[in-house]
């Protein structure tokens, strides 16, 4: 299970749906995909694309 | 929820997600191939996503989305052929979509899209600062009395407010440029149904 704050330092948040979050990362196994989390479910890749219009997820945390 | 992906197959496009696997799709190839449409400057506005892209054949140019394939369609060629017009600033009101673009005769102006009949048109407003120069039109706001407000560069006055009024059937009635000096608030006013005859 990949914990949501282990995440690729250029992964990239797209915004959520409902209490669903999805978010550009980066892993070994799949290179750059499109992934989504919610509260009750570890993070899953949805598919296997490479998002490039968003804000990096390092910058929202900071603000 | 919409977003430019690159994939090899389709280049950086448009793609839609509503957060599971499979709905989450291309929306349109706007630059059919491997070649990137890099659609931009995406905003959520009255329904529309409206962003600008490149299709290869008509430059960079307003685009706007109901998030369906055949409802992703191109506002306006507001700069002939290849060139780019570079669409920015969009504002929505009074279900009127405005927006700076650039064009080879006017220079930077502003114009006004309308959707009517599941199709878009879309047309210069008026061309403030005569030539291709333009008045690099900005900052522009509609209210529900179809009024634009907008900052614009105009011949001799250097960049002023300016208010644009329009009949309900889109025709302009008259322009105010509203300047503040040292002496106080000036409005000047522009017939232009009498500048456009």
């Amino acid at each position: 299970m990949r914990d949501i704050c282990d995440v690729h330092e250029n992964a990239l948040l797209l915004g959520a749906i409902g209490d669903r979050v999805l978010y550009s990362d980066k892993d070994p196994e799949h290179g750059w995909g499109l992934w989504v989390t919610d509260p009750s479910n570890a993070p899953q890749l949805i598919k296997n694309i490479a998002p490039t219009t968003a804000k990096p997820v390092g910058r929202i945390a900071a603000n | 929820m919409l977003f430019r992906a690159f994939t090899p197959e389709h280049g950086e496009e448009l793609w839609i997600s509503d957060g599971t696997s499979e709905g989450t799709v291309l929306l349109k190839d706007i630059q059919s191939g491997s070649g990137n449409s890099m659609p931009q400057s995406l905003r959520a506005l009255g329904g529309f996503a409206v962003f600008s892209a490149d299709d290869g054949v008509h430059g960079r140019e307003l685009w706007a989305s109901d998030g369906t394939p055949e409802g992703t369609a191109m506002v306006v060629d507001a700069n002939p052929g290849v060139k780019d017009s570079n669409p920015h600033h969009y504002r929505m009101g009074n279900r009127r979509l405005a927006f700076s673009a650039t064009d080879e005769s006017h220079g930077e102006e502003l114009w006004l899209a309308r959707f009517s009949g599941g199709q878009w048109s879309a047309e210069l407003t008026f061309d403030l600062y005569p030539g291709p120069q333009g008045s690099g039109a900005t900052e522009v706001r509609l209210d529900e009395h179809r009024t634009a407000y907008f900052s614009a560069e105009l011949p001799g006055a250097g960049r002023q407010l300016v208010r644009m009024a329009t009949t309900t059937d889109g025709v302009y009635e008259y322009m105010e440029t509203i300047m503040i000096t040292p002496e106080g608030v000036k409005v000047e006013t522009v017939d232009l149904r009498a500048a456009l005859q």
